[in-house]
């Protein structure tokens, strides 16, 4: 990527800006909710982040199911970005989540199955951050990771299976219960528009991510490849790019 | 709970979504713009 | 003139990767020594911490037992993957085993000496925290399935990592969350037993995981070597 040929775009910082605007604008002027009262307006953030960082984390592992296939190094940068918006998601659902839980059932974590898988898939988001900065070869993590990807997406199926199981079994019958039963109109509004505007939020920093994603690789590419000295200052690799 | 107190609880929540969502944005623009550097690609 | 040599077959490839890994944990005793030694320090450490009362103990002892086997007993199937260096994977590479074969060949290594780890902890288990043992069919069952689903997924994530500089803390912190299934299985399929329930279920489920954890592992083998 030279000076001719890209800008970075404008416009995905206008929409996740609007975007955010939207849900708070929604989320304030909505009528409170009956039994929780101004409580539930956390809602309308706790629920799409949620929504969004399983969203991110089904597209991370399949994104790089399909880089295995394909070996284009574009899907293990689509994998790259929804990891990391993932994982600033996934933390951000759990903190709403704690925060809305204090409040309103006197505990700060339950141990129902939804809240206990998401932070079990926050841990495999970050073990898939990690294991990418375990090298600089572009095509040694790519494959890496994907693997990593195609396991988790084998795997945390049965993770969750056998965590909603689990607790279908012992948990008994509690006054803790994840969300209002029923649901108001207008609430059910505001929290679809939340929703949207957070899935747009996500596409925005999603298509911001990527370029970042294509400038530092581009930019490790050129250190790796760049010419520099060989065996001290004496000897230097000749330039081949100027003519013979 | 009084409304007061339920506010509170509100603007803590609200306070770190958008914190962390600006923090975020911000980090990957100033990432930019040293990706960008490291290229010698300055706007 | 000599008969042409026959390539070996895929199991006999695998058992002599086994044979390898065994030999090597016999030379250094790593295992024996070190992990397992680690994981029953591990179970003294806990009444120490939480309280020594018998009721109490009792109730946590086989969850403690299954946590400790699964969060240590990761550090055996490491040990079989990075006990080697790079020059010495690119050897066995360039012998051409069939990949798939050198990851059965760990796997079953590493499934060997957890059987061992299982034993000794659950003794351990058993004289510290007065743990009552039940299920005679199942118990035997659970440990080999936990043994099997926990070698496969702890050879198959050394194998993605592949690196010997970098956090010795990295291929537990892949494998943690994803051995909850093999937990969940392992400890309720036992709990059902206690609370007259059939375990039928979570070992169906066990199965299920470590078929497909064998069949990701064997699948990706040749990738991951591609990697090098």
């Amino acid at each position: 990527m030279t000076k001719t040929e890209y800008r970075p775009a404008v416009w995905p910082w206008i929409v996740m800006a609007v975007a955010g605007l939207v849900t708070f604008v929604g989320a304030m002027t909505v009528p409170p909710d009956a039994v929780q009262g101004q409580l539930s307006r956390i809602m309308y953030v706790h629920v799409p982040s949620a929504w969004l960082a399983y969203l991110a984390f089904g597209i991370t592992m399949l994104t790089s199911a399909i880089y295995l296939w394909r070996r284009d190094l574009k899907w293990d940068r689509l994998a790259l970005a929804s990891a990391e918006i993932g994982v600033v998601f996934t933390g951000l659902a759990i903190a709403l989540g704690m925060i809305w839980a204090k409040p309103t059932w006197g505990v700060w974590w339950t141990w129902d199955a939804r809240l206990t898988l998401t932070a079990i898939m926050f841990f495999v988001y970050l073990g898939y951050l990690a294991l990418r900065r375990t090298t600089d070869d572009l095509d040694t993590r790519a494959r890496r990771a994907s693997v990593l990807g195609v396991l988790a997406v084998v795997q945390v199926p049965l993770v969750h299976f056998s965590v909603v199981w689990w607790r279908s079994l012992h948990q008994g019958p509690s006054l803790i219960k994840p969300e209002s039963p029923t649901i108001d109109t207008s609430m059910l509004v505001t929290l679809l528009v939340a929703v949207v505007s957070f899935t747009l939020m996500y596409g925005a920093m999603m298509f911001k991510r990527i370029e970042l994603a294509r400038f530092e690789d581009a930019a490790l590419v050129a250190e790796q490849t760049s010419l520099g000295p060989v065996a001290g200052e004496a000897v230097t690799v000749p330039d081949l790019t100027k003519g013979a | 709970m009084e409304s007061a107190d339920q506010w509170n609880w509100v603007t803590l929540a609200y306070g770190v979504a958008y914190f962390v969502l600006v923090v975020y944005a911000v980090s990957i623009a100033l990432r930019i713009t040293r990706a960008r550097k490291r290229l010698g690609d300055t706007p | 003139m000599r008969k042409p040599t026959v390539t070996p077959g895929f199991f006999h490839q695998a058992l002599t990767i086994t044979r390898r890994d065994l030999l090597r944990e016999r030379r250094s005793g790593e295992v024996m020594w070190v992990t397992l030694p680690f994981g029953a320090i591990a179970l003294l450490l806990v009444p120490l911490a939480i309280g020594t009362d018998a009721p109490t103990l009792q109730r946590i002892g086989p969850g403690m037992f299954w946590v400790i086997v699964m969060l240590f007993g990761v550090l055996i199937a490491i040990r079989q993957t990075n006990a080697e260096t790079t020059a010495q994977r690119d050897l066995v590479a360039l012998t051409g085993l069939d990949p798939a074969a050198i990851f059965v060949g760990k796997a079953v290594a590493s499934f060997l000496l957890l059987l061992v780890f299982e034993a000794v902890l659950g003794v351990v288990t058993i004289a510290l925290y007065d743990v009552e043992l039940i299920g005679w069919v199942i118990l035997p069952v659970v440990l080999v399935l936990a043994a099997a689903g926990l070698a496969l997924l702890g050879t198959l994530a050394a194998g993605i990592v592949a690196t010997g500089r970098s956090g010795a803390a990295l291929v537990p912190l892949l494998v943690a969350p994803m051995s909850v299934p093999i937990l969940l299985g392992a400890t309720q399929a036992l709990d059902a037993i206690r609370l007259d329930r059939s375990s039928i279920s979570w070992v169906l489920m066990m199965t299920i995981v470590v078929l497909l954890l064998a069949v990701v592992g064997v699948l990706s083998s040749r990738p991951l070597q591609e990697t090098g």
